[in-house]
């Protein structure tokens, strides 16, 4: 078709006509370039021993020495593995339920329960889960809330917090307790913008409410949804440290050690090796940033925008 | 939010039982967030001795303002309401303004774009770590400088890329018509695609005011000085001393403070402003809405 | 204790009752202002309008600056500090002793500046603290001293002894209930066998009326899970080796976790947790969980690590939350003794150091010293009188030849009230501090009224004439530098999640555990014989 010649002409000539965004862009690239870029040398920590008072560069060359100790430890897969699964269970059963939510406000037509409502669901997301922790125990602990009532109903007792089995769900559960209406906002902001005209003409084509929803509603704002999916995708081995941390325990180590639990627990009560929390930072950014470009292809394969 | 429910005006007024069953599902999950909030508040309202006997109290029994007090007594607490202020004031302008001008230029197919975008998405993933930032940081000159809170936020790539999926969703004959009467990129930046982009803006502005509000890692970082801590450096310190007071129980000026009392009333006065904050808010998620059909 | 000294170094630099420590000083040293930097907890109280900090300020020629951090951030900023060259003058660190080789490394490297040879113008700093402490010793390297240690007290003042036996991970418990269902032994002497079997009738007979399920038979701190289960420390002295990694059998060091007694102690540990008798959601109770049901009347034997403050706290709360009169409060925080199966008492020394003082090598002599002569002032007893209480005279005075706080009491809880000049608080780093419980102004209420003092002494005296059976700290291992050692510790942190593991994970069966558990010492055995190797290479003699 066009050979590279004008095809380079023409984007010269692109550039010229809209020189203006290179201005615009300028202060925000500036910022990235400053605090991004300039301490991007730090990287190099994962393949350097740390020592105080010399330059990065004249640190001793380690190579991948941190990277294969790393991979050579299974508890270091263990921890892969979990954080893996408790991440693909939070996309499948927690990613939905803002979006859910974002619908349910924008379709009630009680204003007063609606800004209620929303305003009580975004609380939780400003508590840390340090104080979570003590709030869940009250309510899941053997002598919690919860067992309380199990107790009237005459049902067995459950130690839902120390159970292998439920922990991870439990680790959904609360996590979706917490972030769901805050998460949802921006699919609200999403709704708001939806045209209309849209929902008369459907209206008029003789479709209920459910339907528009579904028909009207969700595919406008399909397109945030991806984008937020992909995003979720390139965090997957981000796995919350602080929730996890806050509410796991001994008897469900083998489920709910996460990578960064993980590192906690093998820093702790040693010299801080900066080589090897830089390498896992490295190995992690690699693989998220993989995933992340791998969901973002296949989303614009699919015919949606992806991320860039 | 002044959504589907009034634009719909032709629709029938009348409540209708799915009305009902959706009320109902949004206020028995409101419920479900709101009792652990509630035991919060009224162990941040009672005494030791009350929490200690009912662990999950429904009434403050007795009444007590102590652990109010034992966070407000405290000068800085209100010095630092003043600087997260200050920081939200400045920081708020300037993160929508990187963020929504990078946002938009990623918009534009034109070269360097695309370079842009992996360049962003790289550093979402890999930093250089503590020690090169803190030294930045000093060359910088802003040890002990309260544009320490600010500057390093700047514009984070979680927000442009979501600003400028939303940018591509304004149909291009708003802007092509503008451009046919003359007006450069600039001025449709700002005339025709902030205006009509407000639920976001406001969206993406909330996401950056709270950022700054629940600033304390660079005050922890770089400011030495009192009277510049950010209220929730403040009130971390407060949980802190607490927390070694644990052992031993009493505070020797008389009044019983005990840990999960400043907890909670630490937490709820950091939660409490944003969120009575956001209903105002919510009115201007309707406005800007356009004619066009706007797909997203 | 550690909630005390807040902001002690502050403290301790702001006051200065006039020890003459100038003398010696040439007229323009001593008269060269000098701003001493050093980190602190709480920049946020105003220390201006402190009467006692003026006065140093005044007294000593000296001015402060200080550096905000807080107990979470604490090793963090002391690492950036470091490496940033930013680090304040003083600088107080977080200290332990597998921080040794962090240590060696600053001082090989020049990071830290050594305090002079010579301390004999300091003479409170040399003889009430330094030479009172084991752990100056150690943390001097090539003859020189790099930090100052903040020696642990809790009965001090300059003159007194330091008695910290006691504090160790300890039980206390229901004398009443003992009584009640006839399990009571004299003195409150137990071997581990019996205390666990009273922790389980505690919790099937519920003696307290808690109504069924509801006795928690035996509870701990939530760092006791995880730190070595300390009751079942008590019983099995081979699985005290465990906290300390490594200790001699025989003349040569061996890892602890490999010794027989550790197989006997997790299967005491395992055995107390599947038949109920340790609290079922020990595992995930965080903080002083368990210590608050104790108040609530719900737990029959609680570990902790109890002092005096603790005691006493634990005294007033179950007489508040219970309605119990003193002597029920008595029978009810019983402190208890674990006799081991040698015949002696268990009891696990405390370090004598809490966090130590490192000095930045941009500090001169002139500001060294004149941070000394602030020390050496706060460690005499005027010193540590005038930090707690104001200065002489307005905060507390001699009555005959003890010293009396001045401040007025508040008449609901007998506590000092502290006037505005007071500003409270006064930080840790001081190398001395005295605890609350020792003088502040419940003393009264805990000598006479809740006779804490009584309970205390008792307990701490019956220890002291028992401890012939007990391992000593081996400071040797503890304080230790060498490649593998720095490396891999002492492995603690793996220890501790096999045997949580064992316990807790579900899937080895009771009687497997001996075979689980040796085998896992065979596959860490290599790395561990690396670290043994050095161990005994260096012993001297």
């Amino acid at each position: 078709m066009k050979s590279s010649h004008s095809r380079f002409q023409t984007a010269i000539a692109n550039a010229r006509k809209h020189y203006p965004i290179y201005i615009l862009v300028l202060p925000a690239l500036a910022f990235f370039i400053v605090f991004k870029y300039f301490p991007m040398y730090g990287i190099q920590l994962a393949f350097r021993e740390f020592r105080l008072y010399t330059p990065y560069h004249q640190m001793p060359w380690l190579g991948l020495e941190k990277f294969t100790a790393l991979v050579a430890e299974p508890e270091f897969w263990s921890a892969f593995r979990n954080t893996v699964i408790i991440s693909l269970y939070q996309l499948l059963f927690g990613f939905p339920v803002p979006v859910l939510l974002a619908l349910l406000f924008s379709e009630i037509r009680f204003h007063g329960i609606q800004r209620f409502t929303q305003t009580v669901l975004t609380f939780p997301h400003f508590l840390s889960w340090v104080i979570l922790s003590g709030v869940f125990f009250n309510v899941l602990g053997s002598s919690g809330f919860l067992n309380n009532l199990l107790e009237v109903m005459k049902l067995p007792r459950q130690n839902f917090l120390m159970n292998p089995k439920t922990f991870r769900s439990l680790l959904v559960l609360t996590n979706v307790w917490k972030e769901a209406g805050w998460d949802s906002i921006i699919y609200i902001a999403a709704i708001m913008g939806v045209d209309t005209e849209m929902y008369e003409a459907a209206a008029m084509d003789g479709a209920g409410r459910i339907r528009q929803s579904l028909h009207i509603t969700l595919p406008s704002i399909m397109g945030i949804v991806v984008v937020m999916f992909i995003l979720r995708v390139g965090n997957i081995l981000n796995y919350n440290f602080q929730q996890v941390f806050m509410l796991y325990s001994a008897p469900v180590y083998g489920v709910a050690d996460v990578i960064e639990t993980y590192i906690y627990r093998i820093t702790f009560a040693k010299a801080p090796d900066y080589s090897f929390s830089t390498a896992v930072g490295v190995f992690k950014g690699v693989i998220d940033m993989f995933l992340l470009l791998f969901a973002n292809t296949v989303a614009k394969r699919l015919g949606y925008r992806g991320i860039y | 939010m002044n959504t589907a429910a009034q634009t719909r005006s032709w629709r029938s007024q009348k409540a209708t039982w799915g009305d009902v069953l959706i009320a109902a599902a949004l206020l028995s999950a409101s419920l479900l967030v709101l009792f652990p909030i509630y035991n919060l508040l009224v162990i941040s309202l009672t005494t030791e001795v009350a929490v200690i006997r009912t662990p999950v109290i429904l009434f403050p029994a007795p009444f007590s303002l102590d652990s109010y007090w034992a966070v407000f007594r405290n000068p800085l607490v209100m010095n630092g309401i003043l600087v997260t202020f200050l920081i939200m004031a400045v920081g708020v302008p300037y993160s929508l303004f990187l963020s929504t001008s990078m946002a938009f230029g990623l918009t534009k197919n034109i070269p360097g774009m695309k370079l842009a975008a992996i360049l962003l998405i790289v550093t979402l993933y890999f930093s250089g770590g503590l020690i090169p930032y803190y030294l930045l940081m000093k060359k910088l000159g802003l040890i002990n400088n309260v544009l320490a809170m600010i500057l390093p936020y700047g514009a984070s790539v979680f927000d442009i890329i979501i600003l400028r999926n939303f940018f591509l969703s304004i149909p291009k004959e708003m802007e092509e018509s503008a451009t046919m009467d003359g007006a450069g990129d600039i001025m449709v930046y700002a005339r025709i695609l902030l205006p009509m982009s407000t639920p976001i803006l406001v969206t993406i502005g909330l996401f950056i005011a709270v950022a700054y509000w629940n600033e304390w890692w660079n005050c922890l970082l770089f400011i030495s000085d009192s009277r510049k801590q950010s209220l929730q450096y403040v009130l971390r310190s407060i949980l802190m001393e607490v927390n070694q007071l644990q052992a031993v129980g009493d505070d020797t000026t008389g009044r019983i403070l005990y840990s999960e009392g400043i907890k909670s009333a630490v937490v709820l006065v950091t939660a409490l402003p944003v969120v009575i904050l956001y209903p105002f808010l919510q009115k201007y998620f309707v406005r800007g809405l356009s004619s066009g059909a706007l797909k997203f | 204790m550690k909630r005390s000294i807040a902001c002690v170094l502050f403290l301790f630099l702001a006051f200065g009752t006039g020890f003459a420590a100038g003398k010696t000083e040439t007229a323009s040293a001593q008269s060269r202002k000098v701003t001493i930097s050093m980190n602190i907890l709480n920049t946020s109280l105003d220390y201006e309008k402190d009467d006692v900090y003026r006065f140093v300020k005044e007294k000593f020629n000296v001015d402060f600056k200080f550096y905000q951090y807080s107990s979470s951030d604490w090793k963090e900023k002391v690492q950036i500090w470091i490496a940033s060259g930013d680090m304040p003058k003083a600088m107080a660190w977080d200290f332990k002793a597998y921080d040794m080789p962090q240590y060696t490394q600053w001082v090989k490297q020049g990071a830290i500046r050594a305090l002079p040879t010579d301390l004999g113008k300091y003479p409170n700093v040399k003889n009430n603290i330094l030479d009172k402490m084991t752990t100056d010793d150690l943390l001097t390297v090539d003859g020189k001293r790099y930090a100052l240690p903040r020696i642990r007290d809790y009965y001090y003042l300059p003159g007194e002894e330091l008695e910290y036996v006691w504090e160790a991970g300890h039980m206390m418990y229901r004398r009443d209930w003992a009584k009640k269902l006839g399990l009571y032994k004299p003195n409150d002497v137990y071997t581990w066998d019996e205390a666990m079997a009273m922790a389980k009738a505690f919790m099937q007979k519920d003696p307290g009326n808690n109504g069924a399920g509801k006795t928690i038979g035996y509870g701990m701190v939530d760092w006791g899970l995880g730190q070595g289960f300390a009751g079942v420390v008590q019983n099995y002295p081979d699985y005290v080796g465990y906290r300390e990694g490594y200790f001699k059998v025989n003349g040569k060091y061996e890892w602890s976790a490999g010794q027989p007694g550790m197989i006997d102690g997790i299967k005491a540990f395992r055995k107390i947790a599947d038949d109920g008798t340790l609290w079922k959601d020990q595992p995930i109770a965080k903080g002083n969980a368990a210590l608050d049901r104790y108040y609530a009347g719900e737990v029959g034997l609680c570990m902790q690590y109890w002092n005096i403050g603790r005691v006493m706290g634990a005294r007033q709360k179950m007489i508040a939350v219970l309605g119990l009169n003193v002597e029920q409060a008595r029978d009810a925080t019983a402190l208890m003794h674990i006799q081991m199966k040698n015949g002696s008492l268990f009891a696990l020394p405390v370090e004598d150091y809490w966090s130590v003082l490192v000095f930045s090598p941009k500090m001169d002599d002139v500001e060294m010293d004149r941070f000394l002569q602030v020390a050496n002032w706060s460690a005499s007893t005027e010193g540590c009188l005038s930090v707690k209480y104001g200065p002489k005279g307005k905060g507390w005075d001699y009555v005959g030849n003890t010293p009396k706080a001045l401040l007025a009491v508040n008449p609901g809880t007998r506590a000092f009230i502290y006037p505005d000049s007071i500003v409270a608080g006064w930080g840790t780093f001081l190398p001395i501090t005295s605890d609350d419980s020792i003088l502040n102004g419940r003393l009264e209420v805990a000598r006479q009224e809740l006779k804490v003092y009584e309970d205390t002494d008792a307990f701490s005296n019956l220890y002291k004439g028992n401890l012939k059976g007990n391992k000593p700290f081996d400071n040797y291992t503890r304080f230790f530098s060498g490649p593998n050692f720095n490396k891999y510790g002492n492995f603690a942190s793996d220890v501790n999640a096999k045997v949580l593991e064992i316990v807790y994970g579900g899937k080895v069966p009771a009687d497997r555990i001996e075979k689980a558990w040796t085998d896992w010492v065979a596959s860490k055995m290599p790395q561990v014989q690396l670290v043994l190797d050095e161990l005994n290479a260096g012993i001297k003699k």
